[in-house]
């Protein structure tokens, strides 16, 4: 990504909004000639450059001037001060539902709504077999839109959205509605918009999502950016602030959560957890594309040989072994630990650590993905791994082998009487507070 | 309860007519002809539940899944077979869809309570508890066109489960609302759910594995897979990868583990010491006992967390025995027991004497939590009794929220220590 063309330049922006007086009052003072009084000021002098070709997301807390500012860049509200020049057209997804008529079907409102972004008639009818297989509700697209849910009307704006030629498009945060193939399929789409060129600018709350899709990240505080930079380091700096942390900027973009050694043995339950840990099983169930193979799967003790019993408390290692039946670039190797009943308990994978520095494995080589953590104080039960190789990113991936129940782990003894997982104590101390403590 | 409560369709259907204009509708009408295009929004569709039933029901946007329940719920009829529903049905299809914008909250709650067959009497007798349960505090009597849509979502949920229905059916409702108004929610569901049926529209998987005893998947109108949540979510997982794989060469081997073999541990097999059942709702001997409780981080009460803190509960009661313990649960938004924990064992510092205030502080690490709201409940409990005595008790006593790190997938991630792909030497 090179930092070339500007294509929204947004500079000094300030909105401000009225106190809520009635109509009456506003008028005397637009006829004396008063200047408004404005109670609130939802952007108060932000400043921005977007360059073609980035990604950036937007982050901050309900009310500080995120939307009010994604309105501004795409010319649907106007600044009280301040300009914004634009090159390109704009697609945007600021609200759900936003432009669409309820008693209109799909087809006719997506008709609309590529009109209004300016789409000539012919465009718009070459493009409908298009818009209509990326929405993908099936007969609903000839149904009027009241009898749609909210994942159908975000999969029909989505649709319409990304065929109207935009070079910019803006997402406010509605592809949470979706179902977990559409968003994928969203993420895709953007992966693929941004390859090509494009420019997305994304608000979420979520920082694990801006931190997968985005390089830049701003971060809004009461109208004011507070940050403006990286993405990992502004999101550092916001989640903390959201934690009331202060904090010293020192990000390796891997673990920015250094706050506490990982959790050790409990002070009441060390070494009581026994698990037992099945072989590899080859003949799991899987699923994927294929190009690589999924050989073995096991437990270690610090990276020794496979352990078949393991205790909880203490740092363990998984290690994965696929053989690369083709070349493999930026494989992504992971697990969950899963119950019995098939709730995830945990997991993670490779792609934060090899983001920048992709590996690729030649065709026909074996590969060996290391996985540590403190293995976690469980109640007795059956659980499975499930080991997988993907190729991409987090976002924006196939599966090439996902194996259920590779492994099992079979914990036979432990002292925990309900729950999913154990927390792990440091202390519990009965006490007498001394006067004045107890809490009223 | 009249007749059994169950819900049997078998074989249904719902066809759409399809037509190029409304004009084309009317002429059809008159002429007496079919569609040009006729469309299956649901083809061959059974379905059987019986007391007991929290039946998750899964599928893309469109999949059909809503037409489903709203012909279960008798509000569309269906085109082919058939369909007997014993018990009264409540659907929380569309929140608040039958609520008008000019009448109070008290007076919606009214209306909805007649329509769903509640009568007057009452309806009068459980407002208050309706209200109390919605939440809603001094605008019960203002126009619901003030509301915000977190209000009405809570007064529609409030109105739905004070109707003595016996089999309710809710359609992704599970964002709405506050930490205690899911809690409340999520509980309700939970005990609502032993002896009566609840059908659950979700495209969140993780809440049909963690709430439901059967899934079903819809997929283009017809059931795609129906059984287990874990069979269910599993064939629905790898039917989404295989969609955004574009079925090259896509290929699927091997069954998952049935879970009758891997269920085989009774919970009360699991140790011998004695604990306190938090989903049970026992007869406190001392209520008033617990003071207070508060979760505590340097010094300051938690409110958002990120997961890896060490934080301090510290749980307050006013004067219990010496032997008398505290215990408490972690609940995930869904309401589920995350961990339980209580004081047996525990270091006893100075002071610690019968009758007097006395603290119990359990310092830990929060685990890695997906994002959510979380909620601890606590208990003071008497040791050695069997069953076993509930002193006080104190559901929701913390709730705080957790904006993860990650990506989290799990209900309680690891912190990943090392990392690393290697490419093997050949020839190992």
């Amino acid at each position: 990504m090179s930092l070339g063309d500007i294509v929204i330049e947004a500079r000094g922006i300030t909105k401000g909004f009225d106190h809520q007086r009635g109509q009456v009052q506003r008028l005397m003072r637009v006829l004396a000639g008063s200047p408004p009084d404005r109670a609130f000021w939802a952007l108060n002098g932000v400043d921005l450059s977007v360059y073609k070709g980035e990604a950036i997301g937007i982050v901050g807390r309900n009310g500080s001037g995120k939307s009010t500012l994604l309105q501004i860049l795409c010319g649907t509200l106007q600044p009280t001060t301040g300009t914004v020049e634009r090159t390109g057209r704009i697609s945007a997804m600021l609200e759900l539902g936003a432009g669409f008529n309820p008693d209109f079907s799909g087809r006719e409102n997506a008709e609309l709504s590529a009109a209004a972004h300016g789409l000539a008639a012919g465009d718009i009818e070459t493009r409908m077999p298009g818009i209509e297989a990326f929405a993908d509700i099936g007969i609903y697209f000839d149904r009027p839109l009241r009898e749609y849910s909210s994942g159908m009307q975000a999969r029909l704006a989505f649709a319409v959205a990304v065929h109207v030629d935009a070079s910019i498009l803006i997402v406010d945060e509605i592809l949470g509605v979706g179902d977990s193939a559409f968003q994928k399929k969203c993420q895709n789409f953007m992966q693929g918009f941004l390859d090509g060129g494009g420019t997305v600018i994304f608000v979420s709350h979520d920082p694990g999502a801006v931190t997968s899709l985005c390089r830049r990240a701003i971060w809004l505080e009461e109208g004011h950016k507070v940050m403006d930079g990286d993405a990992a380091v502004v999101m550092k700096s916001y989640v903390d602030a959201l934690f009331g942390i202060s904090h010293e900027v020192a990000v390796d973009g891997r673990q920015p959560d250094a706050l506490e050694p990982p959790q050790g043995d409990d002070v009441i339950w060390a070494g009581s957890v026994r698990m037992e840990v099945s072989p590899f099983m080859p003949d799991s169930p899987s699923h994927g594309i294929g190009g690589c193979r999924i050989e073995d799967c096991y437990l270690s003790h610090e990276g020794s040989g496979p352990a078949y019993l393991v205790t909880a408390g203490k740092a363990v290692t998984l290690h994965v072994i696929a053989r690369a039946e083709r070349r493999i670039d930026s494989p992504i190797v992971g697990f969950m630990l899963r119950e019995s009943d098939g709730q995830n308990l945990f997991g993670d994978n490779t792609f934060l650590t090899y983001r920048d520095r992709p590996v690729s494995v030649p065709a026909g080589r074996l590969f060996e993905a290391r996985l540590s953590f403190v293995m976690p104080y469980l109640p007795r039960g059956r659980y499975s791994i499930a080991p997988s190789v993907i190729e991409g990113t987090q976002q924006n991936h196939v599966h090439l082998d996902w194996r259920e129940e590779a492994v099992f782990v079979e914990v036979t003894a432990s002292p925990i009487r309900a729950g999913k997982i154990g927390l792990v104590m440091k202390s519990i101390l009965r006490e007498t507070p001394a006067m004045g403590q107890a809490p009223g | 309860m009249s007749s059994e409560v169950r819900i049997s369709a078998k074989g249904i259907g719902k066809v759409y007519e399809l037509h190029a204009n409304p004009l084309g509708t009317l002429g059809g009408v008159l002429r007496g002809t079919h569609a040009a295009r006729q469309t299956w929004a649901l083809r061959d569709v059974s379905l059987e539940a019986h007391p007991g039933d929290f039946i998750g029901i899964l599928g893309r946007n469109g999949a059909g899944k809503s037409t489903l329940l709203e012909i279960i719920a008798g509000t569309r009829t269906p085109s082919t077979g058939s369909l007997e529903v014993g018990g009264r049905v409540t659907a929380l299809l569309e929140l608040g869809a039958g609520f008008n914008p000019d009448f109070t909250g008290r007076e919606n709650a009214r209306l909805c309570a007649a329509a769903y067959g509640l009568d007057e009497r009452k309806t009068e007798d459980r407002m208050p508890s309706i209200l109390e349960f919605a939440g809603i505090g001094d605008f019960a009597d203002r126009p619901t066109r003030e509301y915000s849509s977190g209000m009405f979502a809570r007064l529609a949920f409030a109105v739905c489960i004070h109707c003595d229905a016996d089999i309710l059916i809710i359609d992704e409702i599970l964002g709405v609302g506050d930490v205690r108004f899911r809690q409340k929610s999520m509980r309700f569901l939970r005990e609502f759910a032993k002896n009566r049926i609840v059908l659950f529209v979700s495209h969140n998987e993780g809440a049909v594995l963690a709430l439901c005893n059967r899934a079903i998947w819809i997929d283009g109108g017809v059931v795609a897979a129906s059984g287990t949540p874990k069979e269910v979510v599993h064939a629905y997982h790898t039917a989404t990868a295989r969609s955004i794989a574009g079925e090259v060469d896509f290929e699927v081997t091997g069954h998952l583990t049935s879970s009758d073999e891997a269920s085989a541990d009774e919970p009360e097999a699991r140790d011998e010491t004695p604990w306190h059942d938090f989903d049970s709702t026992p007869a406190p001997s001392r209520p008033g006992l617990i003071a207070g409780a508060e979760l505590r981080h340097g010094g300051k009460p938690a409110g958002v967390l990120s997961g890896g803190e060490t934080h301090t509960l510290e749980i307050d009661a006013s004067g219990p025995g010496t032997g008398d313990y505290a215990a408490f649960v972690l609940r995930d938004s869904l309401g589920q027991i995350l961990a339980y924990r209580d004081s047996i064992g525990a270091e006893t510092g100075e002071g610690a004497e019968p009758g007097r205030p006395t603290r119990v502080c359990f310092e830990f690490a929060i685990p890695y939590l997906p994002s959510g709201s979380y909620a601890i409940d606590i208990a003071f409990c008497a040791p050695d009794q069997t069953p076993l005595e509930c002193l006080d008790r104190k559901d929701l006593a913390v709730t705080f929220e957790v904006v993860s790190r990650h990506i989290s997938a799990g209900l309680a991630n690891v912190q990943l220590l090392e990392a690393s792909i290697a490419v093997m030497d050949e020839g190992a």
